[in-house]
């Protein structure tokens, strides 16, 4: 048998000198009284006395000097955290392999104060708990596996580990911890894997590859709601001729089973500027367009779920997609080459965009190269000698071997707008039917080209890319046609100004928690402060900067002269259901750490009899000492 | 006299007696001397006629008389022929026996302690009124004694004798009471100062006293402690006189059939006594002497 606090010498010394110490005292103890009586006859016919008292008397000291050395031997023994051999000795080895899910469902406050934090201390429980001859692994689960311990069965090293999780806001992939557990715990005697998870994951694992390997599979359950409404996308662009107004785009999405009410409040830099009352029935997603008075960089869409007095609704236990950012980016002032001989209608939708810095050349004064030091470019009834390089609207180009960017072949006479694209950022919600065109040209599309609005002789309205620039080509003649007159016109060239200028350096492309994305940096370094406020250098590759946001909410990014704004959400990949879902059967959870400290600690049964011993030692103490 | 006497006999044994005791002795030998026979001092006169010097009364001649004691002044006067009268005068032998055994250094105070008080102020009190008084250490046998002495004279070498007394040895009063039945000359007022823890060697003594026509009186100290003991627990008990041992698991209920022992064999001896017409004087030695002495003369039969 081993002793786990003292060596077989120090415990044989320490149990020799508390022996010497107990016969010392035991020697010395004062012996019973002689009282001299005046007639001993007396007593002696009374009482049982003589030889029998004295033998019982011997009795008497000899267990209780008995019971005083079982218990310095007892108390001794037990202090010294007795590990017998049966104890030790190989049994029925295990390893278990605990995965914590620490996803984005796991921070649904269904369960207080969260489901992450129920899981936390299930795990607790279960390294308590932990029969014996178990080895344990730790790790936590998002998108990935993050080990948190290696194999282990210091409990003390284990529950350090657990401290370490955290949760993140990364939607669960189960099947990354299928795939861990199964090179972690082949080969290990009698594995198991235990999922501490609600089962809300991106994909449905499949657990066959662990069934084969031998690996059997529990889930300990966390969660039991189902409310979630989420906003799934929030983005906002400015009105190509109004600073002072913008268009926001929200898409929510109700994962419960029930439909709910709820408000969409909109902050413009921390102040709401709009209010709404939806009603989302079960299961559906609803995407909203807003037109906004709004001009500053940041906005932020919340829904707050509304619950009557009498008649009290479901609430939403997931806060974290019940709320979205979006950067409205200040455009910049862009510089463009008008080549026409004039046209005040477009001179007048020209100037109606303060972003717009126009200058108008007339035909004959274009050389070819000179577009290049623009960023857009505008050909009314003039196509260039050779693509220009740069994104460019042409209006009723005439036909050019190399310069149009489309083949004309024909004409078509008093055309109309039969399809439009309404889908189309340039065309959405402008009305085209009844515009009047005498004539317009029969182009030739090319591969890779789009009719955004076409006659029923053809397209009117082309987008396509020429020269790796793109393009956008109305087929008419802006004099040939009314369209200047309606008040489409204006916003149509806004767009089209709009859609051409924006494939520069682009921060409005949204950014998401956990996934890297790729930023234009001239050069390192790229700073990156987050919500929290934490700074951070992004690697650079080539002439891109890598960000990967790990906190929704507007991340600052600061490069070599230029300072710039990103609005971060949560990965609308996933679907927001939190419902939670049985992936495995359920692990019992063992009992109480006490009743295993009892089982494993022989010293407490050794304390214990030692307790009683000394309990007898006192009871005989208190027979012989009484008065 | 009986004061100058009385004061010399006391003064010279203070160490028997605390000087208060004393003081109270001699007080106390005055009061018992006047409460007794009035004013008469010297020795005890017993109130028969017969020879003697003092006048007691007159009665009628009557043949075979004798003539000297007839008071012829009387006859002068009365023309009656009237003998005269005398109070014949007794000497009274007053024995004290002290259990002098080792039972007796038991006690707190020590009943031999007591004992010895209670003796001096008696030899004190009888020799103040000219008895003849004797004392005699018993154990299993005569130990010591003092030949009778009397008058005030007496009062240092009975006091000495006490004081030369100790506690040792077996008792047998039985035994003891016949040795010295056969040792005193004259019969009287046997005094038997004891613990009598065998009350029925006590019953014994003193009929053995009856039987030796002696007159006797009892009395029996009592140790409260040992009369009744409350100590418990594991205990090795010692004879006083034998030292014998005994191992004894003394408990509650134990302690309680003794005390009913000891009452019984109190009550026995009472009823011996009280048959026999024998002054039993049961005193706790816890009550200081002088007033258990008073007592003993209040109650009157063994002073006086």
């Amino acid at each position: 048998m081993g002793l786990t606090l003292l060596r077989g010498w120090q415990f044989a010394l320490a149990l020799a000198l508390v022996w010497l110490l107990i016969g010392l005292l035991h020697s010395t103890r004062v012996k019973p009284a002689r009282v001299v009586v005046p007639l001993l006859e007396l007593w002696t016919q009374l009482g049982p006395g003589g030889p029998l008292a004295r033998a019982r008397r011997r009795i008497t000291r000899s267990l209780s000097l008995a019971c005083a050395l079982s218990f310095a031997l007892l108390a001794t023994l037990a202090a010294a955290r007795p590990r017998p051999a049966w104890l030790t000795a190989i049994g029925p080895a295990r390893t278990r392999l605990i995965v914590l899910d620490a996803g984005r469902s796991m921070q649904a406050v269904d369960v207080l104060p969260s489901r992450f934090a129920r899981a936390r201390a299930l795990a607790q429980a279960l390294i308590d708990a932990r029969p014996r001859h178990t080895t344990l692994l730790l790790a936590q689960l998002d998108a990935g596996v993050t080990p948190l311990s290696g194999p282990s069965d210091d409990e003390a090293a284990l529950r350090a580990a657990l401290g370490r999780a955290r949760p993140t806001l990364v939607v669960t992939r189960l099947a990354a911890a299928v795939e861990y557990a199964r090179t972690q715990l082949q080969g290990r005697p009698n594995p198991e894997l235990v999922l501490i998870s609600d089962g809300a994951s991106a994909d449905p694992p499949s657990l066959e590859s662990l069934t084969a390997a031998g690996i059997s599979v529990r889930q300990v359950s966390v969660g039991s709601s189902a409310h979630n409404v989420a906003i799934r996308a929030f983005s906002v662009r400015a009105q190509a001729w109004d600073a002072q107004r913008c268009e926001a785009l929200i898409e929510l999405e109700n994962a419960d089973r029930v439909e709910h009410a709820l408000e969409l409040t909109l902050y413009e830099d921390d102040a709401p500027i709009d209010l709404r009352r939806l009603t989302l029935p079960a299961q559906t997603r609803a995407r909203h367009f807003y037109p906004l008075a709004a001009s500053g960089q940041r906005l932020v869409a919340r829904i707050t779920p509304i619950t009557a007095a009498d008649t009290p609704g479901p609430a939403d236990d997931q806060p974290l997609d019940d709320v979205a950012y979006a950067v409205l980016a200040q455009r910049p002032l862009r510089r463009v080459l008008w080549v026409s001989s004039g046209d005040r209608y477009v001179e007048a939708a020209l100037a109606l965009d303060p972003h717009l810095q126009v200058e108008r050349i007339a035909p004959s004064a274009y050389r070819g190269a000179e577009a290049r030091a623009y960023d857009l470019a505008i050909f009314d009834r003039f196509a260039p000698p050779e693509p220009p390089g740069v994104p460019s609207l042409y209006l009723a180009a005439p036909a050019s071997p190399s310069g149009s960017p489309l083949r004309v072949t024909g004409k078509l006479r008093r055309p109309y707008f039969e399809s439009v694209a309404r889908d189309h950022p340039m065309l959405r919600q402008i009305s085209l039917r009844d515009v009047n065109i005498a004539e317009a040209q029969r182009v030739a599309l090319e591969p890779g080209d789009r009719a955004l609005a076409s006659a029923a002789q053809g397209p009117l309205i082309v987008a396509g890319e020429r020269g790796g620039a793109p393009f956008i080509a109305l087929t008419f003649d802006l004099r040939h046609s009314d369209l200047p007159l309606r008040v489409a016109w204006p916003m149509l060239l806004a767009r089209s100004l709009a859609l051409l200028g924006a494939s520069a350096p682009d921060l409005e492309l949204p950014l998401y928690v956990g996934r890297p994305m790729p930023l234009p940096a001239a050069a390192p370094p790229v700073r990156a402060r987050d919500p929290a406020g934490l700074e951070r250098e992004l690697p650079v590759r080539g002439a891109e900067a890598w960000i990967r946001p790990q906190r929704a909410g507007f991340h600052a990014l600061a490069a070599v002269g230029s300072l710039q704004l990103a609005a971060a959400n949560l990965d609308p990949i996933a679907e927001p259901t939190i419902a939670p879902r049985r992936i495995a059967p359920e692990l019992e959870l063992p009992g109480s750490g006490a009743a295993r400290a009892l089982e494993d600690e022989p010293g407490l049964w050794l304390l214990a009899c030692a307790l009683l011993v000394l309990a007898v030692y006192w009871l005989l103490q208190a027979r012989s000492a009484r008065r | 006299m009986a004061a100058n006497t009385g004061s010399e006999g006391a003064s010279a044994d203070f160490e028997l007696f605390d000087p208060t005791f004393a003081r109270r002795l001699r007080a106390l030998s005055l009061q018992s001397a006047r409460s007794a026979a009035g004013a008469a001092h010297g020795p005890r006169r017993v109130r028969s006629l017969g020879a003697g010097s003092e006048f007691a009364d007159y009665r009628e001649y009557s043949s075979g008389d004798d003539y000297r004691h007839v008071d012829w002044n009387a006859y002068a006067r009365s023309e009656r022929l009237l003998v005269r009268r005398h109070q014949r005068e007794v000497d009274l032998d007053v024995h004290l026996l002290l259990d002098c055994s080792g039972s007796m250094a038991g006690g707190s105070p020590p009943k031999l302690r007591y004992a010895l008080q209670l003796a001096a102020a008696i030899a004190y009190l009888g020799l103040c009124r000219y008895d003849r008084v004797s004392l005699w250490a018993v154990r299993d046998t005569v130990a010591a004694s003092l030949s009778p002495v009397r008058g005030p004279r007496g009062v240092r070498p009975a006091f000495e004798f006490l004081r030369g007394l100790s506690a040792r040895g077996r008792t047998d009063l039985s035994q003891a009471v016949r040795a010295f039945s056969a040792h005193a000359e004259r019969r009287g007022l046997a005094i038997l100062i004891s613990d009598l823890f065998d009350a029925a060697a006590g019953v014994g003594a003193v009929e053995a006293l009856r039987k030796a026509r002696f007159d006797p009186h009892v009395i029996r100290l009592i140790d409260a402690a040992e009369h009744a003991p409350s100590r418990l627990g594991e205990l090795e008990l010692v004879d006083a006189e034998s030292g014998a041992e005994l191992a004894l698991s003394v408990t509650p209920a134990l302690l309680a059939r003794y005390r009913l022992a000891r009452q019984r064999e109190a009550e026995a001896l009472a009823r011996s006594c009280a048959d026999h017409h024998v002054p039993l004087h049961v005193l706790d030695t816890r009550m200081a002497p002088e007033p258990a002495l008073l007592g003993l003369l209040r109650r009157g039969g063994l002073v006086g």
